[in-house]
């Protein structure tokens, strides 16, 4: 018996940090991110027996932290209308990065950039990696919560789209989004900082 | 013209589908599309690199957690799972 309870602590030592990250860039609360976790944490208890080693005990509990996050995305009081978030913010979007009067082209020159130049290391590097939460975390969390799911795990567009309740189309315009306010975002960092 | 124009102008697009390419089929149509204009955009060749580099960095930045839960939370925790 202690021997068990010692390793449930050493779960919780070893990956609470992994899995709250996760929560918490997805939903955007600490104390949501905080239920999350805890609660994958006693789901992953009361199924201990059914764990069979086959996966690592990080992706065993990565596949619960998703569950969770399913089942919080289906609560009534999550607003999770990504569509209409889409299309009140379209018409803003277009006229910051696209030229109307230009047949729609990039409204800036974005061909000549500090980090399409860096090197592969520099990308890992504490000060990139730095920026890159910066700029995260100023990107609205509807986005944000999409944009990642593609990162747990390597998740694909069809899962993602059926978990979140969206469109195909409506998926890659936000990953299109995403991608476009993060590129923006750590060029203006590499450059003033 | 009108046809060609409008693929060598239209950046939104054409870095949206260069997004999608990476794990979905794209028609004939639009890979051809999508070479044409990459092939004379500068912009959008980068930003297609910008995406791969972005990628990168968000795989390594999951894998070193980059939030710390409070010790308060991994305590409770604890105490839950006896």
């Amino acid at each position: 018996m202690q021997e068990n309870t010692l390793n449930y602590n050493k779960w919780v030592d070893n990956y609470t940090d992994y899995l709250y990250s996760f929560a918490f860039y997805k939903v955007g609360k600490k104390e949501e991110a905080e239920d999350i976790v805890q609660e994958t944490f006693l789901s992953a208890f009361k199924a201990r027996e059914t764990y069979n080693g086959k996966a690592s005990e990080k992706t065993w509990l990565m596949a619960i932290l998703k569950n969770k996050i399913i089942d919080y995305y289906r609560k009534p009081k999550v607003i999770k209308s990504f569509s209409s978030y889409l299309d009140d913010t379209e018409d803003s979007f277009e006229n910051v990065f696209f030229d109307k009067d230009n047949h729609g082209r990039w409204t800036e020159q974005i061909a000549e950039n500090y980090f399409s130049k860096a090197a592969d290391g520099y990308l890992l590097s504490k000060e990139f990696q730095k920026f890159l939460s910066i700029c995260l975390l100023k990107m609205p969390v509807k986005l944000r919560s999409i944009f990642i799911s593609k990162y747990i795990e390597d998740d694909i567009a069809e899962n993602i789209c059926k978990e979140h309740n969206i469109t195909p189309s409506n998926y890659w315009v936000m990953i299109f989004r995403s991608k476009t306010l993060l590129r923006n975002c750590l060029e203006k960092k590499g450059v003033v900082d | 013209m009108g046809y060609l124009k409008k693929i060598l102008n239209n950046c939104k697009e054409v870095s949206l589908l260069t997004l999608k390419s990476k794990e979905e089929q794209l028609s004939l149509q639009q890979k051809f599309e999508l070479k044409f204009h990459k092939y004379f955009c500068k912009c959008c060749k980068n930003f297609e690199k910008q995406s791969a580099q972005i990628d990168k960095s968000m795989k390594a930045f999951f894998n070193s957690p980059p939030l710390k839960a409070s010790d308060n939370f991994k305590e409770k925790l604890k105490q839950k799972l006896k």
